[in-house]
């Protein structure tokens, strides 16, 4: 599905080159749930920003199915954007002049392909990401949390190959950040959604079937779920975490 | 909703507001401009502003600067439109849309906006600048010199501001969509606009330079043609003015980057100076215009009452009701008809006096202008017989004026007004001669009289008049009337009739120019083959040609060589006379004010959605609404008033020097300080607007950020 392979980025500030991704490789098959954790500065964002083509790595690898994405040229990049991934964003990112419906149903939209049944998928979305009741509302008048399963339905409008979140329960309560979390969880079992999550939350991220911890740009460690309960795959994650801080003390 | 277009139509209607503001920027624009080019290019106001006049260099000089506000508060406007929008482009291109798509779509909008909005502007900007103009005749004036004509070319002017509107909203569009960060949208920051450390010395330089720089640019013409004797090249002296342009961007920018209050309120005023800093470029730039306006603005606003306070003052401070002087050749009524006509009006006619005039030859520096490498340049050539003046015996001058002079054989006393001045008149005279005999007398000239209804008259001992004056035909002596009347305030309609009755008898052979001189007509034909200032050739020269049937114009008024000076007329008639100018001033400063508002307003609903992410901070770091007030008001005000303050500031300095320089001698006379109090009531009328304008914005500004009271 999604593979990583010596991706390389580094940002210049003034005369200074800092290095953020220094090599990572890594692989997201069908149907997986992974979150990318990782201190501040450990290059998390700057791995989404290049899987979701919105800046180019330096060098590397990126390949989405069977594309090569760093050969592609602006319009297919936007065509692979719109087809083929799904964007969840921490600020939810949903247009206010645009109600539910409308928002969940912009990626078709744009893409042209709006026919009965994508608007009869954007109502079935609605109807397993518990919103039905919402979907003629403005975004300005309801939750967060429900802005954010409004994101993960627009998100799966167009039946993209992954879905690429960065922070989705940053800006959310507990109560928010569980509706969300068992949003990807039904977009997983129920359409089969393969779920790319950057978060700095080991609540959340302890749904995610396997965690890929960063830092200082590479790929420090990745622990499996597997059949481990979720309240003891947090503790290892906890765990984890402190294990690299105290490695970097 | 199937198509992306229905998108952008939802969004459009979703956000009315944002295209409201584009749209209102852009049509007020274009109609300013077209409502001051057609009234600027209309041949009713340009009869008015003589060719190479200071009223018409001065009409084009805020022109130029209405339409660099114009151009600047739209290109603000677009710039704030887009940036609005600028989120909704990340969202689309975020979820796979297409560069080409997006611009697609905002293209068509753009298009839309600017032509309807452009088209909107010219094509009500001629019928609104009639409006205006219908309103003044209907309110002051309504004379036929009124009728405002308007030259079709005007709009070509219109067309090409409309063309810059539409080219740069294109231009900002395409560039908008091509920059749109999807990280920066995706990460909701804002790129600041970081100016460099400002050294505390900036303001006080920036001072020194703005006022060098005002009295260098006034300064610098008089310099080149007086003292160099050498006509510059147009626009060479108003390089001498960068200066004080520099100045006035030194003092904003040290009073944005550090203000004036040094260490005192640094932690008091914390939040928005810093904002204000890292806003620093774009503000200062913003300031600067909106300087410029303001100044323009008001030097236009200062116009009407500063010209009309002194008027005032010099039409109470006349020694004399009633003045007028006449050729012996002409038919005008004296004392009996005069009293008659008085009698008839109900006015008592409290002394009345006449005296005999002779025109004589004088001598003086002829003014011989001459192309060379350098461009024009001019020589004074003493000439003994330069040009003629109206001479006055001193008995005549004593029954005129009740002032007894003793003057010997060859003394003669020029007249001058009471204030001293002798602006564009040379009492200093070696010879007089008869013109015609070509009888010659050296004179002596001694310290001027000044009696202001007898301005650039010249006194000369009862012998030396009578001699002079033998063998001189009837055209070449004159007439002066004087007397007062009761009430003079009470005798318009006498004042009127007199007036129509001295027009009326008056031959075409004295429907002349002021400044119609026969023995300055002599050399020149002897010269050139033609003499400027005579009927046919006025048009030509770009002077007034004197219409017996035009006598209520300015023109007539302010141009004819035998124009009567009545106290009573020329006050009440005076908005009449000068309505031209008067409208045409205040537009102008409609026009520059408004631009002026409009950029303020933008710049801060820029700032305000620049900032918003800061405000968000500091509500979560605790501030209270009145915090986020202060600071909100912090920037507001100083958009506001640092322009206010400067733009004010400098022009009331650069009027009162104009004011100080343009006398002769130099110096305050009291009808200017009258007229600069005026001015200080135009500052106060438009500050309290400027005020209100300040209000509304800061609710809206603290509306945009969700800041309640």
């Amino acid at each position: 599905m999604l593979t990583v392979e010596n991706l390389r980025k580094s940002y210049q500030v003034g005369k200074t080159s800092y290095e953020v991704l220094k090599g990572i490789s890594l692989h997201v098959g069908k149907g997986e749930f992974v979150a990318v954790m990782g201190p501040s500065g450990s290059g998390k964002t700057t791995l989404l920003n290049c899987i979701s083509c919105y800046i180019p790595a330096d060098s590397g690898s990126i390949r989405l199915g069977k594309t090569e994405l760093a050969c592609l040229g602006e319009d297919a990049l936007a065509e692979v954007r719109n087809k083929q991934l799904g964007f969840v964003f921490q600020d939810f990112l949903l247009l206010d002049g645009l109600t539910v419906r409308q928002n969940i149903l912009l990626p078709a939209i744009i893409g042209g392909t709006v026919s009965d049944r994508t608007e009869a998928r954007a109502d079935q979305l609605c109807e397993v990401f518990g919103i039905p009741g919402i979907r003629n509302k403005y975004p300005a008048e309801i939750s967060g949390g429900e802005k954010q399963r409004t994101a993960v339905a627009r998100a799966l409008i167009n039946h993209p190959l992954l879905i690429l979140a960065d922070e989705p329960t940053g800006n959310l309560d507990s109560k928010s950040t569980r509706a969300v979390i068992r949003s990807f969880e039904q977009a997983k079992t129920a359409l089969e959604a393969t779920i790319f999550m950057v978060t700095h939350d080991s609540y959340a991220a302890s749904f995610c079937d396997r965690v890929v911890i960063l830092r200082d740009g590479v790929v420090w460690r990745t622990l499996e779920k597997g059949a481990t309960e979720r309240e003891k795959f947090q503790d290892q994650l906890l765990d984890a975490i402190r294990e690299m801080g105290r490695g970097e003390n | 909703m199937k198509h992306f277009s229905e998108v952008y139509g939802l969004m459009r209607r979703r956000n009315k507001k944002q295209y409201a503001l584009l749209v209102g920027c852009c049509f007020f624009s274009v109609l300013l401009i077209t409502a001051y080019v057609c009234m600027m290019r209309a041949p009713t106001v340009l009869n008015v502003l003589p060719e190479g006049g200071d009223s018409r260099k001065q009409v084009m000089m805020i022109f130029i600067l209405a339409v660099i506000g114009c151009a600047v508060f739209t290109t603000y406007a677009s710039g704030l439109f887009l940036r609005q929008k600028s989120r909704e482009t990340g969202v689309f291109l975020a979820l796979g849309a297409s560069r080409a798509q997006v611009r697609g779509e905002l293209y068509r909008e753009l298009g839309v906006i600017s032509l309807s909005s452009c088209a909107a502007g010219a094509i009500l900007g001629g019928p609104l600048a009639w409006i205006l103009w219908q309103v003044f005749r209907l309110c002051v004036v309504d004379t036929e010199e009124m009728r405002l004509v308007f030259d079709p070319d005007a709009y070509m002017f219109s067309l090409a501001f409309s063309a810059f509107v539409i080219v740069m909203m294109f231009l900002l569009g395409s560039r908008s969509v091509k920059r749109t960060n999807i990280i920066d949208i995706v990460q909701e920051s804002h790129k600041s606009e970081p100016i460099r450390d400002v050294p505390r010395w900036y303001g006080p330089a920036g001072i020194g330079l703005l006022a060098l720089g005002g009295f260098l640019g006034y300064m610098s013409s008089s310099f080149f043609v007086v003292v160099l004797h050498w006509y510059p090249p147009e626009g060479l002296t108003a390089v001498f003015y960068v200066p004080a342009l520099v100045g006035l961007y030194m003092i904003l920018l040290h009073t944005v980057v550090n203000g004036w209050n040094g260490k005192r309120k640094l932690y008091r005023d914390l939040i928005a100076t810093s904002q204000m800093r890292f806003q620093g470029r774009q503000t200062v730039r913003n300031m600067l215009v909106m300087t410029l306006l303001i100044a323009g603005a008001y030097f236009g606003s200062f116009y009407a009452p500063t010209m009309g306070m002194g008027a005032m003052i010099g039409y109470d401070t006349r020694p004399v009701d009633y003045v007028y002087n006449f050729r012996a050749d002409q038919d005008i009524p004296l004392e009996d008809e005069v009293r008659a006509l008085a009698e008839e009006y109900g006015v008592t006619i409290t002394d009345f006096a006449a005296a005999p005039m002779i025109r004589l030859a004088v001598d003086g520096d002829d003014h011989i202008e001459e192309e060379g490498p350098m461009g024009t340049t001019w020589r004074k050539e003493y000439e003994e017989v330069m040009n003629s003046d109206l001479f006055l015996s001193a008995s005549g001058y004593e029954a005129l004026t009740g002032e007894h002079v003793e003057l010997a054989p060859g003394e003669l006393r020029g007249v001058v007004d009471v204030e001293g001045s002798k602006l564009g008149f040379d009492p200093d005279k070696r010879f007089v001669t008869n013109y015609l005999t070509w009888e010659r007398l050296p004179v002596t000239s001694l310290e001027p009289l000044r009696f202001d209804s007898l301005f650039a008259r010249y006194v000369m001992n009862d012998e030396d008049f009578a001699a002079l004056g033998a063998g001189l035909p009837e055209e070449w002596r004159e007439t002066q009337v004087c007397f007062n009347v009761e009430d003079c305030e009470k005798t318009y309609d006498f004042a009127k009739a007199l007036f129509n009755e001295i027009v009326d008898r008056s031959t075409m052979d004295v429907a002349q120019f002021d400044g119609w001189d026969p023995v300055i007509r002599d050399r020149d034909i002897a010269k050139k083959g033609f003499y400027f200032l005579d009927r046919e050739n006025c048009a030509e020269a770009g002077f007034t040609v004197i219409d017996y049937e035009q006598r209520d114009s300015s023109a007539f008024r302010l141009d004819w060589q035998y124009m009567p000076q009545f106290r009573v007329l020329d006050k009440q008639d005076f908005v009449k006379t000068m309505a031209v100018f008067l409208i045409l001033f205040v537009f102008v400063a409609v026009v520059c004010f408004s631009a002026v508002f409009v950029i303020a307003y933008t710049r801060c609903m820029t700032i305000a959605l620049t900032n918003r992410q800061v405000y968000d901070d500091l509500r979560r770091l605790g501030a209270s609404n009145a915090y986020l007030r202060r600071s909100v008001r912090g920037q507001v005000k100083r958009i506001f008033l640092v322009p206010a303050l400067a733009g004010t500031g400098l022009i009331y300095a650069f009027y009162t020097m104009i004011m100080y320089f343009n006398g002769s001698p130099v110096g305050i006379t009291p009808s200017e300080a009258a007229g600069l109090l005026a001015a200080i009531g135009v500052i106060a009328a438009v500050s309290a607007l400027m005020y209100a304008v300040y209000r509304l914005t800061l609710v809206q500004v603290c509306r945009a950020l969700d800041i309640r009271r």
